[in-house]
């Protein structure tokens, strides 16, 4: 089965933040919650490097190890989600999670003519890159775009962060394939590999032998 | 006053009677919430994944330029 990444190549991110508009507008976003963001680092300085964050879908999410209450699942396609009806707004995910990706809504944050959502506890229930694939609602259902967003993995599509993006420094899709894409990028350059970190996240799987490059 | 005492005592023990556990219980790694359905459980894709896995696949060279354009030697 599919298991479906995001890869951010730091070496083509010029951090124009259209990830991060382009999730906002398609799923509706409120204010004060920021799925997604671009982190730079050495900012104005020689070697200076954006990258694109929003949850990674870890393959061992620490955010389900945590929850009290087991409101994340993993689809079959390899992408964490989680049940709001469930969610407390603990917080414990956001602790755990190194990306920082859970987000949580208040009422201070809200626009306009909205609804506060903080009536259960003062942080609100959960909020985070669904990797545009809903939750679980009927796929596509008003319901799951209120609660969740738009569920573009369920028309064929992939997350607009990464179509949306302009230099194709974040890619989204199958590991293999996008790892393939990535490597011949590498190839071009011609300087070396500038990769970290890689094979746990996008290296085969152990039943099928990992990648030990 | 001594009933006065044993009133009070017998109170006071009695009223731990009225209570009950109130931590959650914890389940180990079992998914509390809602099924969700699965991407390729749709008319579009025959209910079939091997279907949507293509259709997303060939998606996702539209992010790689070099299929569109040869690099320049």
């Amino acid at each position: 089965m599919a298991r479906m990444k995001f890869i951010c190549d730091v070496e083509r991110c010029i951090e124009c933040n259209a990830c991060v508009t382009a999730c906002k507008n398609e799923h509706e976003v409120p204010w004060g919650i920021n799925r997604r963001r671009v982190i730079t680092v050495n900012d104005g300085q020689m070697g200076e490097k954006s990258v694109s964050v929003a949850c990674m879908h870890c393959t061992d999410a620490p955010c389900m190890a945590v929850c009290p209450v087991n409101c994340f699942y993993k689809t079959e396609d390899g992408v964490v989600l989680h049940d709001k009806d469930i969610c407390i707004g603990c917080g414990y995910c956001s602790y755990a999670c190194p990306f920082d990706a859970p987000q949580f809504p208040n009422s201070a944050g809200k626009a306009p003519g909205e609804s506060a959502t903080d009536f259960f506890v003062a942080r609100g229930k959960m909020d985070k890159c669904t990797y545009c694939a809903g939750g679980p609602e009927e796929n596509g259902s008003e319901a799951e775009f209120e609660k969740y967003g738009r569920n573009r993995l369920a028309e064929g599509k992939l997350p607009l962060c990464a179509e949306m993006c302009s230099t194709k420094a974040l890619l989204a899709g199958d590991a293999p394939v996008i790892v393939a894409i990535h490597e011949h990028r590498i190839e071009q350059r011609g300087y070396g590999d500038t990769r970290w970190g890689w094979d746990m996240a996008y290296g085969r799987a152990e039943n099928e032998g990992a990648d030990k490059t | 006053m001594r009933a006065f005492h044993v009133t009070f005592l017998l109170a006071a023990l009695l009223a731990g009677c009225g209570e009950y556990r109130q931590s959650v219980t914890y389940e180990d790694g079992g998914y509390q919430g809602k099924k969700d359905t699965r991407m390729w459980d749709s008319e579009r894709f025959m209910h079939d994944p091997s279907v949507w896995k293509q259709m997303v696949n060939e998606r996702t060279q539209h992010q790689n330029e070099y299929v569109r354009t040869e690099p320049q030697e």
